[in-house]
């Protein structure tokens, strides 16, 4: 296949990089204006704007005419530079996710962004990313199609409900996006548009929460209907980008593409997979629904980008298409988890505020008795988070462990206001840490922290679990040891407590060796 | 599978460290304090626990509980000083090993370890500078597997 030229829409962003160039004209006419020159004068002088108007139209086609690309089975070529050539190559068995993007600004041009990604590069930005015209994008994409495609094996696809999809959207959104963007919209109407639109606006807003407060602070109203309208906003974007969601599941690739304003299309190795997390917020855990995501190398890099796999579903009719569309990836049952006692471990971080927030808004409440109302308000909105937070620490006590089928970990743990049940192979943990505080010694317990291998630092917290159980289930007892089973435990030896790990009680079979020579798994 | 302990002159580098940092503070505090008697003295003071504190509890008990060894194809480290803490990196997932000597490592014939792998690293801290060569040489030259 002959190189090729990128997109011509390219050449805008060409431009964009030297526009920096236009100081000049601008530094000629400022200057001219404070010498006391005319228009005449300045005009006099217009061939030299224009120069340099031509010189950055010449640079920025040159630098498009230099960049070329070349898409070969044994991987994809690209040449760039004017005086300094730069040659890249990027194996083919060496890419793991590559992703077509057609945002609605493009599509009138056909133009669509073609993403790369690899292990190397920086984990922030996409390895290699191209515009290019449509066709030839996607003549890209169904080669690389095509040789992870094998005959013998029948494609899979898989297209959730509408309703689920509103159900993922609703997981993700977040209020504070929101807020963000109304914030920086009204900050910036002024600016744009003038002080007095912006005045309008927020005049408006002011009435209509004085109009429907119901009686409350319109303070506490306003607060409420920005959080309320961030999170609409955050919903409305999220379902936009997940509308459409379709996967396709072929011998070694996954095929993902959702979006109606912006298009989206992810081709992703399965054998790059790092783990894949089911998560469930509050919500759904009550409304019995999961939703599944996917770790891998350029997949969810980037803000907009999707790294949903199955988007909400029932947890009977999850594991239908979780094996149907993934069978590597099997949930293996809780084996190790946290004792009775160890619920304070899991409640003290969303109890301290819970109790502590009621506790300063009385205060504050004597202290100031004019402001009591706006107080106890702000203390009950405030209150919301705490509450939601200590609820969702109580499932995880109920639920978090770790399991262990074959080479698979099934880690279930919580993070902020989600529960994770993670599926991660053997082969993808970086570095595991089990960490006992002075507390935890006298029980013999520790918290683990699975490092799972990825282009950023991903952790894995799991609470208060045994320390021979966790040794033994990781592979790393190196001394056989053994939980105790009675009450009260015995109290730990100075040896013990400096070398909590090599001298643990005494040796034992751990139980899912058992069931493994009873051929149960 | 041979457990390894830090050898009693890493112990004796970290006091020295110590002892060298509070000679430093001290200096300072009595060049910039020394108008301030009661400001001076309260810093000393607690410049001197400070001291005592690393020297006679904190590395101590660092040195005592560090061990490290090869256990079923992964390194496996144990450290800590009041939470005691196991590292467990697979071997196959070391992508590469620094070895760091700075000029006070030297004379003890010490060395670091900086193991990177993929999405984690493990810092091996005053290591004899023979055992630190030979884990570098093990880790990265081993096969996958083996």
């Amino acid at each position: 296949m002959t190189e090729r030229h990128t997109h011509p829409i390219t050449l805008l962003q060409m431009i964009w990089r030297f526009l920096f160039l236009l100081i000049f004209p601008a530094a000629r006419g400022f200057l001219t204006a404070l010498s006391g020159g005319n228009v005449t004068e300045w005009l006099g002088g217009a061939w030299k704007d224009i120069l340099i108007i031509v010189a950055i139209l010449f640079l920025a086609f040159l630098q498009w005419w230099c960049l070329r690309y070349r898409w070969e089975p044994v991987g994809l070529s690209i040449r760039k530079g004017v005086l300094f050539r730069q040659r890249m190559f990027i194996p083919a068995a060496k890419i793991i996710t590559m992703s077509l993007t057609r945002p609605f600004y493009l599509k009138p041009v056909g133009g669509v962004r073609l993403r790369v990604d690899t292990w190397a590069g920086a984990s922030n930005s996409t390895d290699i990313s191209l515009t290019l015209p449509r066709k030839a994008a996607e003549d890209i994409l169904s080669k690389r199609e095509s040789c992870l495609t094998h005959a013998d094996f029948a494609p899979r696809e898989y297209h959730p409900k509408g309703l689920y999809i509103a159900c993922l959207s609703a997981i993700l959104s977040s209020s504070f996006a929101g807020v963000l963007f109304f914030a920086t919209f009204i900050s910036q109407t002024g600016s744009l548009l003038g002080q007095e639109f912006a005045d309008r606006i927020t005049g408006t807003f002011e009435r209509l929460t004085r109009t429907i407060a119901w009686g409350l602070p319109p303070a506490t109203v306003a607060l409420a209907y920005l959080i309320i309208f961030g999170w609409l906003y955050s919903f409305l974007r999220n379902l936009i980008r997940h509308k459409n969601f379709v996967l396709h599941r072929r011998k070694s690739e996954f095929m993902i593409s959702s979006g109606i304003i912006t298009n989206r299309s992810y081709s992703i190795r399965l054998s790059e997979i790092n783990y894949i997390d089911i998560r469930q917020s509050l919500v759904t855990k009550l409304l019995g629904l999961y939703s599944v995501f996917i770790n891998a190398v350029g997949y969810g890099k980037e803000k907009d980008d999707i790294s949903a796999m199955i988007p909400a579903n029932p947890w009977d009719r999850l594991q239908r298409h979780l094996h149907f569309l993934l069978p590597e990836f099997a949930v293996s049952p809780r084996q190790v988890k946290s004792n009775g006692g160890a619920i304070f471990r899991f409640i003290l971080d969303p109890l301290i505020p819970t109790l502590t927030i009621p506790a300063a808004g009385a205060v504050l409440a004597t202290l100031f008795p004019s402001w009591a109302d706006f107080t106890y308000s702000i203390v009950w909105m405030a209150m919301i988070p705490c509450l939601w937070f200590l609820t969702v620490r109580f499932l995880d006590f109920f639920s978090s462990g770790v399991g262990r089928q074959g080479d698979m970990f099934t880690l279930r743990y919580s993070s902020g206001s989600q529960l994770h049940t993670v599926i991660l192979p053997l082969a993808r943990i970086s570095q595991v840490v089990l960490r006992q505080s002075p507390i935890q010694a006298f029980d013999r317990r520790c918290d683990v922290f699975v490092y799972s291998t990825s282009e950023k630092k991903t952790q894995h917290h799991l609470r208060n679990l045994d320390l021979a159980q966790v040794m033994e289930i990781f592979g790393c007892n190196e001394t056989n040891a053994l939980p105790f089973p009675g009450w009260p435990k015995p109290l730990i030896s100075l040896t013990e407590y400096l070398h909590p790990f090599s001298n643990y009680l005494r040796q034992w079979m751990p139980f899912w060796k058992k069931q493994n020579k009873n051929g149960t798994f | 599978m041979k457990k390894t302990t830090l050898p009693r002159r890493a112990l004796t580098l970290w006091r020295l460290r110590a002892a060298i940092v509070a000679f430093l503070v001290s200096f300072l505090l009595t060049l910039l304090l020394s108008d301030l008697y009661l400001w001076y003295q309260l810093a000393m003071i607690l410049t001197g626990i400070a001291f005592l504190f690393f020297f006679c509890v904190y590395y101590p008990l660092k040195q005592v509980k560090f061990t490290y060894f090869l256990h079923n194809g992964q390194l496996i480290l144990d450290c800590g000083v009041f939470y005691n803490r196991r590292r467990v990196v697979p071997l196959d997932n070391i992508q590469y090993i620094t070895t760091l000597r700075t000029p006070d490592m030297l004379p003890f014939g010490l060395a670091s370890l900086m193991v990177h792998s993929v999405g984690a690293s493990l810092y091996l801290p005053c290591l004899p500078w023979a055992d630190a060569q030979n884990l570098q040489e093990y880790c990265v030259r081993r096969k996958k597997h083996e």
